[in-house]
């Protein structure tokens, strides 16, 4: 096949490579990301390098020990060995599915649908290529948000965040491609299915979340300590979760049943399962991106992004929930000099009935600012609100709206500052 | 999210030391008055007992600060006037999850069939048409298809059957015993294109998923109807 010409793919994301050489992107620092203890990477300046880090011949090298390079027994690695990517049906059915460009080899799809919880070792799973997949979808995402509709609250950004780019969307996005997952992980599986370990908790999920770990995490996790927008944005993970420091917390680890004692507890699925499945199949889907990005650059990166992740829809205006909206209307034109908001009864039916429709609008002087049916005179003047707050935070400039990572593109008209409102009308 | 941050940037700088809730070093009094404009509706409900916002580590929330907003460090409030109470977070506007929705075809385009099966029999004479197809038309259609996963496996003293797979779980199982060629690959051709769904009735010409752009009638605008 002609997508198979290995000496044109970027080695690095190849095959087996010796534990001293370079381990992209993984020992960040110790406080950046909560991967386990026991993992010790070397640190090689070449971590971002997508050419060949090596010029000897493959049988020269030392393969790690998880992989010995003596005639081995799949059974005995942890995950399928590279070449056998080369034969798999399910595997290239899978690259032409999803339209990837010939230069992304087989060997680097298959080393993408590799959980860490399956296999260990950062050289063959998809730990790496899925932190710069989720780099670049997260970015893309963000911006996109954020230019489009420029008066989002943070924490509706965040939602929207989630729900373009979040664990959940992207357990559906890998289902939407079609791909399935091994039973369970070992090196007999077909390369072409999705391995990860939902038996073994605590030894194989080598990573819990990428971004900076709180100093004080545990006891955050523990007592559920309020974290402030700012704080937030600041040091936690793209969609306002702080990243979690152990699988569970302590009092949780207490009342989860033992697995030796009730084996029906992982037969049959239950939150922790599902919590890694869907984990699995997001780091396949942000190895996927990243894969596209080492292998064929930024703006393929960017249209796969674009083509999978942006395409989807999402009704923001069902993103909001307001707890005051007559005290943050108020507040909002207050703050924009408009006239103090007033409701208006504009019709109504059926008054002393068992149904009763009231429609009402709310003004700021002349100008309509909402408008809402409701059974209570209450309620309506509620929703009209709400719908006066949505209309002013769904503000938009347009469908399509130019975004920061346009100016890369070739001839790109230079940055004009996009517009970004303060967000919040009450902050907190 | 470079972009993202702007405006809490900003709040940062105002509130420096708010937002940085750490290990505890030392102790902060509560304040007796609050300076927000929006009003408290615990204000009278406050507890005694020290939270783990008033404890803050000040000279690390200080090093974290400089490193932000260097240039606004003249300019600095004292964090002891801070109102460590701030707003519940269910005062103001919250976010709802939700997920969005995928459009096959609205960007990429997934072909819905992922793996067809071809059985066969040697010996069979209902088989002949089947393994004529396999001779003549399958490598071609396999090359036309590299999306679908094909296999190809023999079905002793049973007639020839096409079996589709499909992304959304189910599977669509076609006999083709005793037909010609041709016929087996247009069977072939019609699992390709199914989406894997159950066959239905389809009354409405179109399905969307988009709001109506002309909105639901409603009878309470207008000039009403006369009766």
């Amino acid at each position: 096949m002609k997508r198979l010409r290995l000496d044109r793919c970027a080695g690095q994301l190849l095959v087996a490579r010796p534990r001293t050489c370079s381990s992209p992107a993984t020992h960040v620092g110790s406080g950046l990301r909560s991967a386990r203890p026991s993992q010790q990477f070397a640190h090689s300046t070449r971590s971002q390098s997508t050419a060949v880090a090596f010029s000897e011949p493959l049988e020269a090298r030392q393969l790690p020990e998880s992989h010995p390079q003596t005639l081995w027994d799949p059974r005995e690695l942890p995950s399928p060995s590279p070449e056998r990517a080369l034969r798999s049906a399910k595997l290239a059915a899978l690259h032409a599915r999803l339209s990837l460009p010939e230069r992304i080899p087989l060997q680097t799809l298959a080393r993408t649908l590799v959980d860490a919880s399956a296999d260990e070792n950062p050289q063959f799973n998809n730990t790496n290529l899925a932190f710069v997949g989720q780099t670049i979808m997260n970015y893309h995402v963000a911006e996109w948000i954020m230019c489009r509709y420029p008066r989002l609250p943070m924490t509706v950004v965040w939602e929207a965040m989630k729900g373009y780019a979040g664990n959940e969307v992207l357990l559906q996005v890998a289902k939407s491609w079609g791909v399935e997952s091994a039973a369970a992980p070992g090196g007999e599986v077909d390369p072409g299915l999705l391995q990860f370990n939902l038996t073994d908790n605590t030894q194989g999920v080598a990573l819990l979340g990428f971004g900076y770990r709180r100093v004080e995490a545990k006891n955050s996790e523990k007592y559920q300590w309020r974290r402030g927008i700012a704080n937030r944005v600041v040091f936690d993970d793209d969609f306002g979760n702080s990243v979690k420091v152990t699988p569970g917390t302590e009092a949780e680890a207490e009342d989860r049943p033992i697995t030796e004692e009730d084996p029906s507890y992982l037969r049959y699925g239950n939150e922790d399962t599902r919590e890694i499945a869907e984990r699995a199949h997001a780091y396949f889907v942000r190895a996927v991106v990243g894969a596209v990005y080492a292998h064929c650059g930024r703006d393929t990166a960017k249209a796969f992004v674009k083509a999978h992740i942006l395409s989807r829809t999402l009704d923001f205006s069902r993103l909001f929930r307001f707890k005051n909206p007559t005290v943050e209307l108020a507040t909002l034109c207050a703050r924009e000099d408009f006239e103090a908001p007033v409701a208006r009864l504009l019709s109504e039916t059926g008054r002393l009935s068992r149904t009763p429709v009231f429609v009402v609008g709310i003004y700021s002087g002349k100008d309509k600012l909402g408008e809402a049916a409701g059974p209570s005179l209450d309620a309506a003047r509620w929703k009209a609100a709400m719908n006066a707050l949505k209309a002013w935070y769904l503000y938009s400039p347009g469908e399509n709206v130019r975004v920061p990572s346009n100016v890369l593109e070739n001839n790109a008209k230079p940055w004009s500052p996009a517009y970004i409102d303060m967000g919040e009308i009450i902050s907190r | 999210m470079p972009l993202s941050n702007v405006t809490d940037v900003i709040e940062t700088i105002n509130n420096p030391v708010s937002y940085f809730s750490l290990p505890t070093t030392q102790t902060l009094p509560i304040p007796s008055t609050s300076t927000r404009t929006v009003a408290h509706p615990h204000q009278a409900k406050r507890p005694n007992h020290v939270s783990p916002l008033q404890v803050l580590d000040l000279d690390r929330a200080s090093r974290i600060f400089s490193r932000v907003a260097s240039d606004a460090a003249e300019n600095l409030p004292n964090p002891l006037d801070h109102d460590p109470w701030p707003a519940p977070t269910t005062m103001t506007v919250s976010g709802l999850p939700r997920l969005s929705t995928g459009r096959n075809g609205v960007g990429a385009f997934i072909l819905q069939c992922k793996k067809l099966d071809f059985h066969y029999c040697d010996w069979a004479g209902s088989s002949k048409g089947m393994n004529s197809f396999i001779k003549t038309f399958l490598p071609k259609f396999a090359a036309a298809h590299p999306q679908i996963e094909i296999t190809v496996s023999p079905r002793p003293r049973k007639h020839p059957v096409i079996i589709g797979q499909y992304i959304n779980g189910r599977e669509r199982a076609i006999c083709v015993g005793n037909m010609e060629p041709l016929q087996v690959l247009q069977k072939a051709t019609l699992l390709r294109d199914a989406s894997g769904e159950k066959v239905k009735r389809v009354n409405k010409p179109v399905q969307s998923i988009n709001e109506s752009v002309r909105g639901v009638w409603s009878p309470y605008h207008g000039n009403g109807m006369r009766v």
